[in-house]
């Protein structure tokens, strides 16, 4: 299948919390790999890359130079200053990378950080996707820079950009041609019915419909009114208050305006379409519809089944379907993206594989690199995983026929995507390929002889087109299948090795097409092939099962279906559309331009380059605490592996408290490694007002330093150490004597966290926290206490978008000046005083059932109208105690709730229920109404 | 105590006003002296070719900088010492070419994207936005003499005779009296009119320019079409009239020599990159820049190519000829001044940031726009 690559936008802004590592909870973004970076300066660019993917980066910086070129001239403007451009050989490899704090999906294939203006880009194996990629980064860079320029020159401020849906739809617009994957989507979008006009396309910003529907805008707006037209939409950006206002003034018309002409056009062009293609669910039987899948393979041991890589629930798994039942249902086979083991599946990268035997091959990520899994489908028993040091990404396992060998193609530290054997017995790896194409899908003919696979290997390679190619075994020979400027994927031989099937876009669209390899046929000077469907948007992954038919995934209704489409050898004889090969466009193979010697070229090893992320100064008046003020600045390297963190405050309240009042405090955190860690010293003074205790308001000086380090076991589990000394000099105005300390505390915890997140909070997996600590006075011995935290919450998913969510946490505070914890209000205890049960010992459950209540609310006025998103609900049950000597009475409350996620960084929540007082014996007279923000727990 | 403090505000405040309406407003009350030296209209004359009645050799030095504060897209006007710019926050600032001091400034609605013209002491101003679109402003009385609505203009006046002529966003070529700014005529295709960014350009007969329909149309001063040629591709820069041609590019990147009275293509060139900016002409000779940073030299009558000079970035501004030189910026931040001959280069200056807009050579100062805010004085060393 041609991987679906969503190349978005990310903004990151960094700020200390943002850091995984040291939350309560949390995935671990683990650095397993040390990088040796290196900088390539050219003219417009720092280039930072490994010393592993040198050759790379040479082509990587040959067309940004020559992309930046086009786009100076397109964009008729040039970006100040040198842009850093981060070059990761591999996407596993890209995803550890710390430029953004946050965790980067399987299809994310690179991200521009306009904070610092860092473009961060991984190689996947295709050349040509490399420079669509690099290209279409750079656009971000060139719009980003244009629209500021605009702005600055018609002095306005610099507080707005384009809408998402122009954002990205210029960058593919201006970087690639209009392919079969776009008109794919757009096909399906207008035939189906579910095309989003302009007018609302913030309904589906940051999809992939987005994406390609905001190149369809564009591509229609220059044929329509002119290419300069886009130009001047960044030209004109001062014109207008909002996006719309400058489309006005550029197109002329408003977006409703615009919906009519444009979709009205896209009818024209779709509908006709119909006539002569069919909607897969039309002509196929359907295996599976629901959620994304992928990837099928057919067994045939004591039942008739297909495997397949699915996303039904969110968390990726691989399905099993019984095809005699006589109503089939997926079954999970392999849970994945919960455990170490099976940490991520790549959904539409990697075919499954099936030995005669019944043994299943997949691939997922395991740790830092890829892992070869075999797994007994007839004893359902994971039989053994494999690892190669030498290799990142492994993708599209096929066993010989006598299941003694796997091949598959892998992508190594350089990132060459190649063919390789591995023979089970002797553990021995082979590489068959060793060039800069991209080497996918291989298929093990029947007879053992050949291997067919897909590869951008002929001249049409350049431009990212992929042919189907045999790999001769006894010659270490390649053979042409197909050729010519047309893209075909993922082949599949027929299990009597007569046929092979393989999809191909050769009509416009990508569908299944056939051809004989038999022997006479293969010595035949010219191929034909035939083809099988025809599909009006796409059909990927054929796999034979048995009695001539044919699985494959389609993609309808904006969802990848798993489909069978039986007498194949009757369809291939009455098809009456082929096509003919004549092998004339020559063997020769494509080659890469490097960087030339007329650019300056610089070459040095990186040993870091810092700038500011961020400078804010406050001064604050407080009623009690009258007035203070202070800055915060951070500042990380370019690669964001480290950063410091300076805070610096005032509190005095005369001048002759000016000196002792400061609050400062200076923090390095590193995370270039896989041991993260933080350390720095503090000094803070100044009246403090104890949460825990509301009779404790003092004055206190502390200072000293600590020391914190986080070690991710895994994606899901990590150990976190803290220790701090810290001199607290404390001043109680209410109460005892003063009291002098210092203090020593360390802690040790352990957290564990696979869950998976819905709209307002997680929905399914486990989170669990236990943390020992100790907390002593070396110096006078007047604290002295430890502390036991046990934290653990799961989610039992009872439907696609419902959960029961439980948690359950002990918190133990024991010695000499110990602590207290707090609790009640929204987050905990609902319906009791906001953190007003109090103890130096604390239990809490909490049960919830978390479900969805209105998707969407529009209310509409006489002047317009407003619509919510998505309301869910809950309805949950409380309890728990909090005690300093004697345990005291339990309580509890019981209720139902609302929440409404907001701009997907706030949740708001509404709960109204009783109290369970009393010791749990008594119902509250009345209800109580609490209203709060905050996730779910 | 609060009453003193009330009466201290209040003559804060008056003085603030007076300070800050003191600055508004433009007013030379010395002789205004016209002199050959002057440039009073983008390219120097209505053929718009560019071509300085000054010389400088350089190298240069830098004499002074002036931060206009807002972006600059048209070139500076200049007479008897007093450079006008127009700027993109809508603002007319005049400055001493000698000592690069601000002398004034005047606030309109909106953009001015393209040069103001000067005629005696008036300058005309186009503006993109606002109700009145076209502003005549006495420098003498620092007053408006007219002001009228055309619509949103982003291109430069030209005047010829008494008649001003401006094209407009609304896809119309207007000819207005000077004196008070009333329209003589418009012309405007009827079907499919599309905004025009073109500045116009005559030889004293007829008003060339181009459209974003593609086409370079030649009307008449009477205001009837003479003939209009179709480019394949948005023409945003302005023609120059070389005898018997008239030269221009597209943003398809070609570029048309056109015969002045028919629009017979003489000949056109591929430059292979958009064309933004215009050309110059000296000797039969044509000097224009592509956005590829190529700057080639062409026969006004043939086009043949006699000599190509690249610079390190886009080129949208055209290039000024003083004397043998050729002075051409470039996005790279780099004027270059090029032998006009030999297209070989004689120098280059480093400007502090991206040029955009075409040099102006008075007397012996070459002002140049940088960053699209600062205007760069440079004198001979």
């Amino acid at each position: 299948m041609k991987r679906i690559v969503f190349i978005v936008l990310l903004t990151g802004v960094l700020s200390p919390s943002l850091f995984s590592q040291f939350y309560y909870f949390g995935r671990n973004k683990v650095q397993y790999t040390e990088f040796e970076w290196q900088v390539l300066r050219t003219e417009h660019f720092d280039i930072y890359y490994y010393p592993e993917m040198k050759e790379l980066a040479e082509i990587g910086a040959a067309f940004a130079e020559e992309s930046y070129k086009t786009l100076e001239q397109k964009f008729n403007h040039n970006v100040a200053g040198r842009i850093p451009l981060i070059f990761y050989s591999t996407h596993l490899h890209f995803q550890q990378t710390n430029v953004t704090p946050g965790f980067i999906p399987e299809g994310v294939g690179g991200f521009f950080e306009f904070l610092k203006g860092r473009v961060v880009i991984p190689f996947e194996g295709s050349i040509e996707r490399f420079r669509h990629v690099i290209k279409h980064e750079l656009i971000h860079v060139f719009t980003h820079s244009k629209i500021n320029r605009v702005l600055l020159d018609h002095r306005q401020p610099q507080d707005r950009t384009a809408p998402l849906w122009f954002i990205e739809g210029l960058a593919e617009f201006w970087s690639t041609e209009w392919d079969t994957q776009a008109e794919m989507v757009l096909r399906d979008a207008v035939l189906n019915n579910y095309i989003v006009p302009l007018n609302t396309i913030e309904r589906i910003s940051g999809s992939f419909l987005m994406y390609k529907e905001g190149q369809a805008i564009l591509e229609f707006v220059a044929e329509r009114y002119g290419e300069e037209k886009i130009l001047l939409l960044l030209e004109n950006f001062w014109k207008g208050k909002t996006f719309q206002d400058v489309f006005r003034h550029t197109i002329g018309k408003d977006y409703k305006e615009f919906d009519e002409e444009w979709i009205y056009a896209l009818k024209k062009r779709y509908y006709p379409i119909m006539s002569g293609h069919d909607l897969p669910s039309g002509v196929t039987k359907n295996i599976i519809s629901e959620g994304f899948n992928s990837k099928p393979v057919f067994y045939n041991g004591e039942k008739r089944q297909v495997y397949f890589i699915g996303n039904h629930t969110g968390y990726t798994n691989i399905y099993r379907m019984n095809l005699d039942d006589e109503k089939p249902k997926p079954e999970v086979v392999i849970e994945g993206e919960k455990t170490d083991e099976f940490e991520a599946f790549h959904l539409f990268q990697s075919k499954l594989g099936m030995s005669r035997e019944g043994i299943l091959a997949f691939v997922t990520k395991s740790g830092e690199n890829d892992a070869l899994h075999l797994y007994d489908v007839k004893g359902d028993n994971h039989v053994e995983t494999i690892r190669f040091a030498s290799l990142v990404m492994i993708s599209s396992p096929s066993f010989s026929p006598d299941s003694k060998r796997i091949v598959f193609s892998a992508i190594d530290k350089s990132g060459s995507s190649d063919l390789y054997i591995f023979e089970l017995e002797s553990r021995t790896l082979i590489r068959l390929t060793n060039d800069i194409y991209e080497d996918r899908d291989p298929a093990w003919s029947p007879d053992g002889k050949s291997i067919a696979f897909s590869s951008d290997r002929t001249p049409f390679g350049h431009d990212g087109v992929h042919n189907i190619f045999v790999y001769d075994l006894r010659t270490s020979s390649i053979e042409y299948v197909t050729s010519g400027p047309n893209s075909y994927f993922s082949p599949s031989w027929s299990p009597d090795g007569s046929w092979l099937a393989f999809t191909s876009d050769v009509d416009g669209a990508q569908n299944i097409w056939m051809m004989d390899m038999r022997e006479d046929s293969r010595r035949a000077p010219t191929r034909t092939m035939r083809r099988i469907t025809s599909f009006f948007t796409a059909a990927f992954d054929p796999a034979w099962g048995e009695n001539d038919e044919l699985i494959f995934a389609a993609f309808e209704k904006f969802s990848f279906q798993i489909k069978t489409i039986s007498d194949i050898s009757a369809r291939y004889d009455s098809s009456s559309v082929t096509h003919e090969f004549l092998y004339d466009q020559g063997h020769v193979r494509w080659s890469v331009r490097k960087l030339e010697g007329s650019t300056s070229v610089e070459l040095f090893r990186y040993t870091g380059d810092y700038k500011l992320d961020i400078a804010q100064s406050q001064v604050s008046t407080d009623p009690i605490f009258g007035t203070s003020g202070g800055a915060v600045f951070a500042m990380s390297d370019v690669l964001g592996n480290d950063q410091y963190y300076f805070l610096v405050y005032n509190t005095a309240q005369t001048r002759s408290e000016f000196l002792e009042s400061f609050n400062i405090a200076i923090s390095r955190v590193s995370l270039g490694k896989r041991a993260n860690y933080a350390y720095g010293i503090f000094h803070f003074s100044g009246n403090r007002y104890d949460l825990t205790d509301p009779d404790l308001f003092y004055y206190e000086r502390a200072f000293g330093g600590y020391f914190a380090l986080s070690y991710p076991i895994s994606k899901f589990r990590r150990v976190e150490a803290t220790s701090t000394v810290s001199n607290s000099d404390k001043d109680v105005y209410t109460g005892t004597l003063p009291r002098k300390a210092l203090l020593v505390s360390n802690s040790l915890s352990f957290v564990w966290d696979n869950s998976l997140w819905g709209p307002t909070g997680p929905l399914d997996g486990n989170r669990m926290k236990l943390t020992l600590a100790y907390t002593t006075d070396i110096q006078y011995s007047n604290v002295n206490y430890y502390t036991i935290i046990a934290d653990y919450r799961m989610y039992n998913r009872l439907s696609t978008r419902s959960s029961l969510a439980s948690r359950a946490h002990i918190w133990f505070n024991e010695g000499k000046e110990a602590r207290r914890f707090f609790m009640g209000g929204s987050w905990d205890l609902r319906g009791w005083p906001r953190w007003q049960i109090r103890g130096t010992k604390l239990w809490l459950t909490s049960h919830e059932l978390r479900f969805p209540f209105i998707d969407e609310l529009g209310v509409r006025f006489p002047f317009g109208g407003i619509t919510l998103g998505s309301f869910r609900g809950a309805i949950f049950v409380d309890a728990g105690s909090a005690w300093d000597v004697h345990y005291r009475d339990t309580k509890g409350s019981v209720g139902m709730g609302v929440r409404m996620n907001l701009g997907g960084f706030l949740v708001l929540r509404y709960d109204i229920g009783k109290r369970i007082e009393n010791d749990m014996a008594k119902l509250q007279k009345g209800i109580f109404h609490q209203f709060f923000f905050g996730w779910d727990f | 105590m609060l009453e003193r403090n009330g009466i201290m505000n209040v003559v804060c405040v008056v003085l603030l006003v007076l300070v800050v309406a003191g600055c508004a407003g433009i007013k030379i009350t010395r002789l205004f002296r016209p002199g050959p030296d002057d440039w009073t209209m983008y390219g120097g004359t209505p053929q718009r070719a560019n071509v300085s009645p000054s010389v400088v050799r350089p190298p240069l030095k830098e004499i002074w900088e002036y931060n206009a504060i807002g972006g600059i897209t048209g070139t500076p006007v200049v007479r008897d010492s007093v450079v006008l710019i127009g700027t993109l926050h809508g603002e007319l600032q005049a400055i001493n070419i000698l000592n690069g001091r601000r002398l004034g400034y005047v606030v309109f609605d909106s953009a001015i994207k393209g040069s103001p013209v000067l005629d005696g002491s008036n300058v005309i101003v186009a503006v993109s936005n606002g109700s009145e679109t076209l502003i005549s402003y006495s420098l003498r009385s620092g007053s408006r003499t007219w002001a009228r609505a055309y619509g949103a203009i982003e291109s430069t006046p030209l005047l010829v005779g008494d008649h001003l002529y401006v094209t407009t966003l609304e896809g119309y070529l207007y000819c207005v009296r000077k004196n008070d700014g009333m329209e003589v005529w418009k012309y405007g295709p009827e079907k499919n009119r599309k905004p025009l960014r073109s500045s116009p350009a005559s030889d004293g007969q007829t008003i060339f320019f181009g459209g974003d329909d593609g086409r370079v149309y030649a009307v008449g001063t009477d205001g009837a079409l003479k003939w209009s040629v179709q480019t394949g591709a948005s023409v945003f820069s302005i023609p120059v009239v070389v005898g018997d041609v008239v030269v221009i590019g597209n943003i398809g990147g070609l570029c048309y020599g056109l015969r002045k009275s028919n629009g017979d293509v003489l000949w056109s060139i591929n430059t292979g990159s958009p064309i933004y900016g215009a050309a110059a002409a000296v000797s039969g000779r044509v000097f224009i820049a592509s956005s590829d940073g190529t700057v080639r030299a062409l026969s006004a009558l043939q086009g043949e190519e006699q000599w190509k000079f690249s610079a390190g970035s886009v080129i949208n501004s055209a290039p000024l000829v003083a004397g043998p030189t050729l002075f051409v910026g470039s996005l790279d931040r780099t004027l270059y001044a090029i032998d006009h001959e030999s297209g070989k280069e004689l120098w280059k200056y480093a400007a502090p940031g991206r040029i955009k807009v075409s040099p102006v050579l008075w007397k012996d100062i070459l002002l140049l726009t940088s960053e699209d805010k600062y205007v760069i004085a440079l004198k001979a060393e």
